[in-house]
């Protein structure tokens, strides 16, 4: 079963195939019913909408499609960014479209024209990814940062941004210290930071799933 | 007799200060302190350049007469008041309107001080215009489309399209013909106020755009933000007819003498919040810069805030050709520009 077809199914169809299948076993004295309906409020209650944050003073429409924003000799740490994009209801986003931008390595936005600056659109699965460099820190921010803005039919579009665990304002504890830059209101958006290769040709790998809500 | 006016004006909370002036550098004329005791959290000047208002951190809006510095008005905002986010006089100079967290919409009469209308829109107001016969407010909703509201009928006419909410200013245009909305998705939104429709989008501007002002003749809409350009733009067709090109810098205001002639822009550093924001002065018909101003007293406010920046940072030329200048703490400077 793809997990396309997964998805397509309702909440309570996927609960009764499994049930009947034997993948879910009650092992309760509650009513079936009542652990259905517990197992579905609890799984809504996993697909909370992705944060919102702020769409900050420089985004610009029109970015071009392109899954590298990393120009060769681009300084700056290499950076993976990828994910799924869904909806509260777990049903995937094929073709959601999501446009992304942030800093140099310096810290500095392209105004003039569209560097460091993408229109993307997520596959069949709703996955989505790019190859960047970290951001640098932005003199009037406190975290390194990349705005997001994710729309798609019959969901409210979304703006928020993605931090990273690694960032040195943090002091290797995301969880005590994410309140340190005012505009990081969700410890959900700092994401875990996950260094491959080797020494000589490392790369930062960042994964950040994105559920809308429902218009 | 200066020193007496000095001593006198202070003595009400007013200084008036900084005088002095130099032809190839130029200086404020007058510089107002205007609140003393509770810092502003944004101001509106009125679009005669007779009076400035400000909304203080102890939940009440201020109004001062420019010409003599006079405090005139003190207005309640009552509960949630603290938290006004927008304010705009009428054309006319008569009535002062203010919306905020309170998700309502007040309008004063400034010359008897008695609130005369109130509008409840459901929803914190982020922006808010009047028009100028004073039939229709326009209203900003955090995140949600603007709303024209109709003052005689309290209800809304029209909701404008969006691809997602918020909005950063809404002027009428001096005609009653034109509402522009800068519009947080980076459209511009010219609405034919006859037909209640969207009139023209503005292609050309391709970033989030923060002041917006109608010529006095209705001709033209000025526009300028984060792409750090002024655009003046044909209100039938969203054609960006000419561009100023001053600073590197974001548009945090903009504003327009009223016999057409000087166009005059605030910018606010981006990347500094504590550094420079200065104002130009462009002669409007030839396109060339008139004067570069910094004001030194001013703190402006600003930085990565672009909210504080557009609502604490506002200039407005006087009916005499003056340059009014507010800052984000609690100081008015008014510039004379030849």
């Amino acid at each position: 079963m793809s997990s396309r077809l997964l998805f397509s199914l309702s909440r309570r169809e996927m609960l009764q195939k499994c049930m009947a299948m034997g993948a879910i076993t009650i092992a309760s004295s509650v009513s079936r019913d009542a652990m259905a309906a517990a197992f579905e409020a609890r799984e809504r209650e996993l697909r909370k909408p992705t944060p919102s944050n702020d769409l900050g003073p420089f985004y610009k429409r029109r970015a071009p499609n392109s899954m590298n924003l990393r120009a060769t000799g681009d300084p700056g740490l290499p950076l993976g960014v990828s994910g799924r994009v869904f909806d509260t209801l777990g049903q995937i986003l094929p073709q959601a479209t999501l446009e992304v931008w942030q800093t140099d390595h310096y810290g500095h936005y392209d105004i003039e024209g569209y560097r460091y600056r993408s229109t993307l659109i997520a596959d069949s699965q709703g996955e989505y990814k790019f190859d960047s460099v970290m951001p640098g820190h932005y003199p009037d921010r406190v975290c390194q940062h990349i705005h997001c803005l994710v729309t798609a039919p019959g969901c409210k579009p979304l703006i928020t941004q993605l931090y990273f665990a690694s960032d040195r304002v943090f002091d290797g504890d995301p969880d005590r210290n994410f309140t340190r830059d005012p505009l990081i209101h969700s410890r959900e958006l700092v994401r875990p930071v996950i260094l491959t290769g080797d020494p000589k040709d490392i790369k930062a790998i960042v994964r950040f799933d994105l559920c809308l809500e429902r218009a | 007799m200066l020193g007496t006016g000095l001593r006198g004006l202070s003595a009400a909370g007013v200084l008036l200060a900084g005088l002095g002036w130099a032809a190839d550098k130029p200086a404020p004329r007058q510089t107002i302190e205007l609140t003393p005791n509770a810092a502003l959290r944004l101001s509106a000047i009125s679009p005669n350049g007779e009076f400035i208002a400000g909304a203080c951190k102890d939940g009440k809006i201020r109004v001062w007469e420019i010409s003599s510095g006079k405090l005139i008005r003190t207005l309640e905002l009552g509960q949630g008041g603290s938290d006004a986010e927008s304010m705009q006089f009428s054309q006319d100079g008569t009535v002062l309107a203010a919306g905020g967290h309170a998700a309502n919409v007040r309008l004063w009469s400034l010359s008897t001080g008695e609130l005369k209308d109130q509008l409840t829109t459901g929803a914190p107001v982020d922006v808010v215009a009047l028009s100028p016969d004073l039939r229709l407010v326009a209203v900003a909703p955090a995140e949600l489309p603007v709303e024209i509201w109709s003052l005689q009928e309290h209800k809304i006419l029209a909701k404008l399209p969006a691809k997602f909410g918020g909005s950063a200013a809404l002027t009428f245009s001096t005609n009653g013909k034109w509402l522009a909305s800068a519009d947080s998705d980076t459209e511009i939104r010219i609405i034919d106020l006859d037909k209640m429709a969207v009139r023209a989008t503005v292609d050309e501007v391709l970033m989030e755009t923060f002041a917006i002002a109608f010529t006095p003749d209705s001709s033209m809409l000025l526009a300028g933000g984060a792409d750090q350009v002024l655009a003046a733009i044909e209100p039938a067709t969203g054609k960006v007819i000419r561009r100023f090109v001053g600073e590197p810098w974001p548009v945090s205001n903009v504003c327009i003498s009223r016999d057409g002639r000087s166009l005059g822009a605030i910018y606010f550093d981006a990347y500094d919040s504590a550094g420079p924001a200065p104002a130009l002065v462009w002669d409007f018909s030839t396109g060339s810069v008139r004067a570069r101003l910094s004001p030194a007293k001013i703190h402006f406010a600003g930085g990565a805030n672009v909210k504080a920046a557009t609502a604490s940072n506002q200039c407005e030329f006087a009916s005499d050709g003056k340059l009014l200048l507010a800052g984000g703490q609690n100081q008015l400077e008014v510039w004379t520009i030849q």
